[in-house]
């Protein structure tokens, strides 16, 4: 009795095997997988090139930053005040209020664009160059889609409300990096280009003067 | 009995079928990080994104979205790696050797991205901000892979020899030739 017992576990321990291994070879699918809901997936729809704008923008920093936003959309209540309901024993009808709290990581590349400097901001003699330099600027701020974490999401929220909580945060991720001067950082380092790039192109005396 | 004096072997065997191992990789950026690119052309491309929620087999009913976005591209060349052994200079003519064009960014705002059409059955619930957000992932990572495609690296090549010419042509260069690093590119 014990010995059947014994060949009747050791057979149960082979079919698992049997199972897990089939599963690994991906001849049998998963448990789980036969009720989890499969992954949404979209088209390779063709590009579409819109518009070719020519630059010549320098970019001499970049940021990165993480910012949290939370937005809250007030709920309803059937009665103002809350004792209403338990004085009249009858359920307090209300609806929730609804939230959604984003996480958003961003870059934000800021330089000078080199498309203002005009033929009055240069001056050569000899092997001396002197260059009247553009203010640095935010040329770039880069949210992109893979960039943002839902991290709740209670309600109902349309296109256009998540869009504007989106365009806070952004808002938020510039104010940041302005906040961590990152326009004196991207205009210290256009000094150091500037000078490596003309000093490269021949020039022995390099001046640079930083436009206000 | 069987099972205490096997509860070892019992455990062992329950463990390798319930271990999964997950490499967690550590992310880490510079919080600041600096920069040398001269960005020369910007593609503005649009892209449609069409879904249909219809792979699992026990939702019944139909669930699809349209979307629009609008993505920017912007490439350039690396000025820093402009080094003197690249430049070569006699009297008022110069030759020049850059760097290639390689891409510098690609946004894509959240006021660009639109839903154009959704349509859903009675038994199927709107697709949440998370599941629309998730569609444009799988957009933006279609677009990083069709980017060789698009030729906005040769785009910006040609613009930074027309922008680093006329800047030569400023400084007083008169004869000026503009060719790009082809050790560098063999390299990549």
């Amino acid at each position: 009795m014990r010995k059947r017992l014994n060949w009747f576990m050791i057979l149960i321990l082979l079919i698992l095997a049997g199972i897990y291994l089939m599963q690994r070879v991906h001849l049998l699918p998963s448990l789980s997988d036969i009720f989890k809901s499969q992954p949404v997936e979209i088209d390779n729809s063709i590009l579409l090139i819109k518009e070719i704008n020519s630059l010549a923008q320098l970019i001499t920093i970049t940021a990165y930053n993480e910012i949290t936003i939370d937005s809250t959309k007030k709920g309803w209540s059937l009665f103002n005040n809350p004792l209403i309901p338990s004085l009249l024993n009858i359920p307090n009808i209300k609806k929730p209020d609804e939230k959604l709290i984003l996480i958003g990581r961003g870059r934000i590349l800021a330089g000078i664009n080199l498309a203002k400097l005009t033929q009055s901001d240069l001056f050569v003699k000899n092997d001396s160059v002197s260059v009247i330099i553009p203010s640095a600027e935010i040329l770039q701020v880069i949210l992109n889609p893979s960039g943002f974490e839902i991290f709740e999401e209670r309600g109902n929220w349309t296109d256009d409300e998540v869009k504007a909580v989106k365009i806070k945060l952004r808002e938020k991720l510039v104010a940041t990096a302005l906040r961590q001067n990152i326009l004196q950082k991207a205009t210290d380092r256009v000094v150091l280009i500037m000078e490596h790039f003309l000093k490269a192109m021949g020039f022995k005396k390099v001046t640079l003067i930083l436009q206000t | 009995m069987f099972l205490i004096k096997n509860a070892g072997f019992l455990l062992l065997t329950l463990l390798f079928f319930s271990c999964n191992k997950k490499d967690r990789q550590l992310q880490q950026i510079l919080a600041l990080q600096q920069m040398n690119d001269l960005a020369t052309v910007e593609y503005v491309i649009t892209k449609i994104i069409r879904a249909n929620d219809n792979k699992t087999w026990y939702k019944f009913g139909d669930r699809k979205i349209l979307m629009s976005c609008k993505a920017t591209l912007i490439a350039g060349i690396d000025l820093v790696s402009i080094t003197r052994e690249q430049v070569m200079i006699e009297k008022r003519n110069i030759q020049l050797s850059l760097p290639h064009a390689k891409l510098i960014s690609i946004s894509i705002k959240p006021e660009d991205i639109a839903v154009e059409y959704q349509e859903l059955d009675m038994l199927r619930q709107p697709f949440s901000a998370e599941e629309r957000n998730e569609l444009a992932i799988l957009a933006e990572n279609q677009l990083k892979t069709s980017i060789a495609e698009l030729g906005i690296l040769q785009t910006a090549e040609t613009n930074a020899t027309l922008f680093v010419s006329n800047f030569l042509t400023r400084l007083g260069y008169k004869k000026i030739n503009i060719n790009f690093d082809q050790s560098k590119s063999l390299k990549d």
